[in-house]
């Protein structure tokens, strides 16, 4: 081989250790699928009027739309969900970037906007160089967005102050809006000589693009009925969006509102892996089938597995417990089903106290005592309840026992539990 | 799964098809682009172009079995167009880039390296150089090289023989 085409070769082989990026495939595959292509059978003029009479509707019809444009909004990463976070990094959403002055001179700056067929988020900003008052209310306290065919109702708002007091980001969330919407007008209240509520000016508004909102991704009837103690639950469906997971269904649980955990040992489990859950809310639990929703973070990308996780909900358990209360000790522990009753004080005057402390996922049932004359005196009420929270995390229900009686008590009498009960059921969401 | 058949996907407008198929090669596109855009940015930006173009004119695509030659040849000529609209010269006279002769495989090295064969390529007229290039850096066949720069065949084997010679005259001078 002459010496140039060695030359060449060493230079092919140089080449070779240049290799695509790794990132090539990904940009590739986004370019190729963001492209939508049009196959037109006709002839060449059919699709050229079609284009023209399409792009003059376009003009006019969203001559405000083609103004927006996608963009990472800046600022809010503290404040965000991981699925937000993701979602922004993406640079999905609406960006906005439209100011309105608030009554004292504060700015209001809506940044952008989120919405899927969950919720409408709405980023905001609010600046004032003579600084922010403490309590917000005063200026800005946000009620509702309006629209076509929508009456959306704030769920939730998280702000983030900054050092100096001028600048505060915040994140509100308002119930779905209506995908025809092509305005929206965001309603406040606030005090004006902090004598009387005003309803914010009609001002605000802003414009709407539903294209760039959010599509669910999944809906998807699950119909499943589970029994736990003291009644049923029945899991209906799940809704899936990029920004949050929706769960709902109806339960009819008798003794659902004795603990205050609710439906928070209800896990969604995606590839394996609990969704970070967001909240949950139900209806009142007067009625018989009552309503009920968990939210959750947004599903991962590939969903290759999802089931629903019953950890624990409220249960209730027999236990006929008898506990003397003889004997000089102060303090009493006593073991229960999950976790354990604490006795601290006991105090008889006119009528008699019993301290009691227990985890705040036990509720005691059927409580009694026997006093020295062998009566069963039944609790008449439950008084000066606090709630204290421990080192390790847990939170301690603390509250005193009132029984009528002025004679020594022998016996404490539980007859039942309602507690936080491990059920570990699951089931499976075929995914289509 | 083999070439035909996802060419024959992606003829009926298959993007993971034609994902794949690109997919396949794509050390070959990218090195291909590189050596036109000289750097990553611009050679990630035209393949995007590519491949949209691919998606859309696959249809026009006759032998299967010359996707890759195809697809290639609209690489560079997309290429081309960008630098033309750039102003970017093709070939590098600046004799001062001209600096190292040591071998290495360092990659970032291969700027330097590359202005090496460029050096010498910029004493061809360009079309022997472009010719040479895609003849033995690139690795493609005479029919192929034919197609991206709009010639015949007779035309590219003449530009590669007489490009070589000349060459051998050239590189005599600095192999001392």
């Amino acid at each position: 081989m002459n010496s140039i085409e060695q030359k060449l070769l060493e230079e092919q082989k140089k080449l070779t250790d240049i290799t695509a990026p790794p990132e090539l495939e990904q940009r590739l595959a986004q370019a190729l699928y963001a492209k939508q292509v049009k196959f037109f059978p006709f002839k060449r003029w059919v699709p050229l009027s079609v284009a023209a009479i399409v792009l003059v509707i376009f003009i006019t019809y969203q001559s405000n739309a083609i103004a927006y444009y996608g963009k990472k909004l800046l600022g809010f990463d503290t404040l965000m969900t991981q699925s937000l976070k993701d979602l922004n990094e993406k640079g999905f959403g609406q960006n906005i970037e439209q100011s309105f002055l608030l009554e004292n001179g504060t700015t209001l700056t809506i940044n952008g906007l989120m919405s899927d067929e969950n919720r409408l988020v709405v980023y905001i900003t609010l600046a004032n160089e003579e600084g922010l008052p403490d309590d917000l209310d005063r200026i800005f306290t946000p009620q509702s967005i309006t629209g076509f065919f929508t009456n959306a109702n704030i769920n939730s708002s998280y702000y983030e102050i900054s050092d100096d007091k001028t600048k505060m980001t915040g994140i509100l969330q308002f119930d779905p809006i209506n995908a025809f919407s092509k305005k929206l007008q965001l309603h406040y209240n606030y005090w004006r000589n902090d004598k009387e509520v005003v309803e914010g000016s009609t001002d605000i508004t802003f414009a709407y693009n539903h294209k760039e909102a959010l599509q669910t991704k999944i809906k998807q009837t699950i119909h499943n009925k589970w029994t736990v103690d003291k009644g049923t639950i029945l899991f209906k469906s799940i809704t899936a969006t990029p920004t949050q997971t929706v769960i709902e269904g109806t339960f009819n649980v008798q003794n659902y509102d004795r603990l205050s955990h609710g439906f928070e040992g209800v896990e969604l489990i995606a590839n394996g892996k609990p969704l970070p859950l967001e909240g949950y809310g139900s209806s009142s639990t007067f009625g018989k089938n009552n309503t009920f929703s968990i939210e959750y973070g947004g599903l991962p990308e590939d969903v290759t597995s999802l089931e629903i996780h019953l950890k624990n909900f409220i249960g209730y358990k027999e236990i006929n417990k008898s506990i003397s209360l003889i004997g000089e000790e102060k303090k009493k522990v006593i073991p229960l089903e999950n976790g354990e009753l604490t006795i601290n004080d006991i105090q008889l005057k006119d009528e008699l106290m019993i301290r009691i402390s227990t985890s705040d996922s036990i509720l005691l049932d059927k409580v009694s005592i026997i006093n020295e004359a062998q009566e069963n005196i039944p609790l008449k009420t439950t008084t000066n309840q606090q709630l204290a929270k421990n080192k390790d995390g847990t939170i301690i229900n603390e509250r005193t026992l009132l029984f009528e009686t002025n004679v020594k008590p022998l016996e404490l009498h539980i007859g039942g539990l309602h507690y936080m009960k491990e059920y570990n059921k699951k089931i499976d969401i075929p995914i289509n | 799964m083999n070439e035909k058949k996802l060419v024959q996907k992606a003829k009926k407008h298959n993007k993971k098809a034609l994902l794949q198929l690109v997919m396949q090669q794509k050390d070959d596109y990218y090195r291909l682009a590189y050596s036109y855009m000289k750097n990553p940015h611009d050679a990630m930006d035209i393949m995007e172009e590519m491949i949209i173009i691919l998606y859309e004119k696959i249809e026009q695509l006759d032998k299967i079995e010359s996707f890759y030659s195809w697809s290639k040849t609209i690489l560079v000529n997309l290429c081309k167009t960008k630098l033309k609209k750039q102003h970017k010269e093709l070939l590098v006279n600046d004799i001062e880039l001209h600096s190292s002769t040591t071998q290495t495989t360092d990659p970032y090295k291969y700027k330097a390296e590359t202005m090496d064969i460029e050096q010498l390529l910029s004493s061809l007229n360009p079309y022997q150089a472009e010719t040479i290039k895609l003849k033995y850096l690139h690795d493609l066949d005479n029919a192929t090289i034919a197609k991206i720069t709009n010639v015949s065949v007779g035309t590219v084997k003449s530009r590669i023989h007489n490009g070589l010679n000349l060459l051998k005259r050239v590189y005599g001078r600095h192999d001392v």
